[in-house]
């Protein structure tokens, strides 16, 4: 009898993961990346990066196949917009909270959420210790996304510093060339 | 009312407790002292239980003025309450507490296990927990 692998499941069908396991696992990839980082914190938040950049790359795709029919955006708004309602609501079964643009540059957006995302919802270091944010795993997948559809960016998570909220923000920076010619 | 709500780690050293209703601190030493001292007699309590029944250790500890609620998890970390004594229910508070510190401590990779927990997002569970039951 064949064995039925995960590559004969149907894709168009959502799945759900346990939140749990996720942590868990989550737990352990940060604890893994921090023992091969040296307890570096930048050098975790880029190795967390890599862990995402693929990831980005095979959500674009699969996200864009069972929603709209394998149509991608051309356009980096609309892209952008993409990221914010479909392709989350695929990550985190909601919409992130708030896409804005930088007044002053314009080559930058910020995605922002108003809970602690996923990533910083158990992984975090005391109160003060604001340095490090596993965010940075979330801002590789964006990254990931961008650089797939041909909008090369750099992303990185930040904490929004008011009140006690830890509020996530991902910032959007595009290569100047990609905003050339798209703007 | 609940009024010391303290984590024991499996060789007896306390790894994390809090104060309610203004109940005078004990000093860090009395604390380890107090806590290794409970942890023995846990396992005394669970050795001299006859055959029959099960060894489940020191469970109640019933007095005039307060009453200690021990719950031990298979892993043998200890949650400890102590409350006022007419408080009910202290089983599935200390479950409860178990479950936060299963989320909080247990999936933050930064905790390193039987060390101290200092983790913000646990101690305003915690707090949460035992100060809306305490109303």
């Amino acid at each position: 009898m064949k064995r039925t692998t995960v590559y004969d499941r149907n894709l168009k069908a959502k799945r759900e993961v346990s939140v749990s396991a996720f942590h868990f696992l989550f737990s352990e990839i940060v604890q893994y990346c921090l023992a091969k980082a040296n307890s570096d914190a930048q050098e975790l938040e880029r190795q967390l990066e890599e862990l995402g950049q693929p990831l980005g790359a095979k959500f674009l795709e699969l996200v864009c196949f069972r929603d709209r029919n394998s149509k991608k955006d051309i356009n980096i708004i609309e892209c952008l917009r993409f990221i914010h309602g479909p392709l989350w609501k695929t990550l985190f079964n909601k919409n992130a909270d708030e896409l804005e643009q930088n007044t002053e540059e314009h080559d930058t957006f910020m995605i922002s959420e108003k809970e602690p995302s996923l990533c910083n919802q158990f992984a975090c270091l005391p109160k003060g210790d604001d340095y490090l944010n596993c965010g940075a795993f979330v801002a590789g997948i964006i990254e990931g996304i961008l650089a797939s559809a041909n909008f090369p960016a750099k992303v990185s998570a930040i904490f929004k510093n008011d009140e006690e909220s830890r509020k996530t923000v991902f910032l959007v920076k595009f290569n100047s060339d990609t905003i050339d010619g798209n703007y | 009312m609940h009024y010391h709500f303290f984590i024991v780690n499996k060789i007896g050293l306390i790894i994390y407790d809090r104060y309610y209703q203004g109940t005078a601190k004990l000093s860090a030493n009395d604390m380890i002292r107090f806590s290794s001292t409970l942890n023995s007699v846990h396992l005394i309590s669970a050795q001299i239980t006859p055959p029959n029944l099960r060894k489940t250790g020191l469970k109640v500890l019933n007095t005039k003025t307060f009453k200690l609620f021990c719950y031990q998890t298979t892993t043998g970390v200890m949650f400890c309450l102590v409350s006022d004594p007419n408080s009910q229910d202290m089983e599935s508070l200390c479950k409860k507490a178990y479950q936060h510190y299963s989320d909080y401590v247990l999936k933050n990779p930064f905790y390193e296990t039987d060390q101290q927990i200092r983790i913000e997002g646990f101690d305003q569970a915690i707090d949460r927990l035992f100060l809306e039951k305490a109303v």
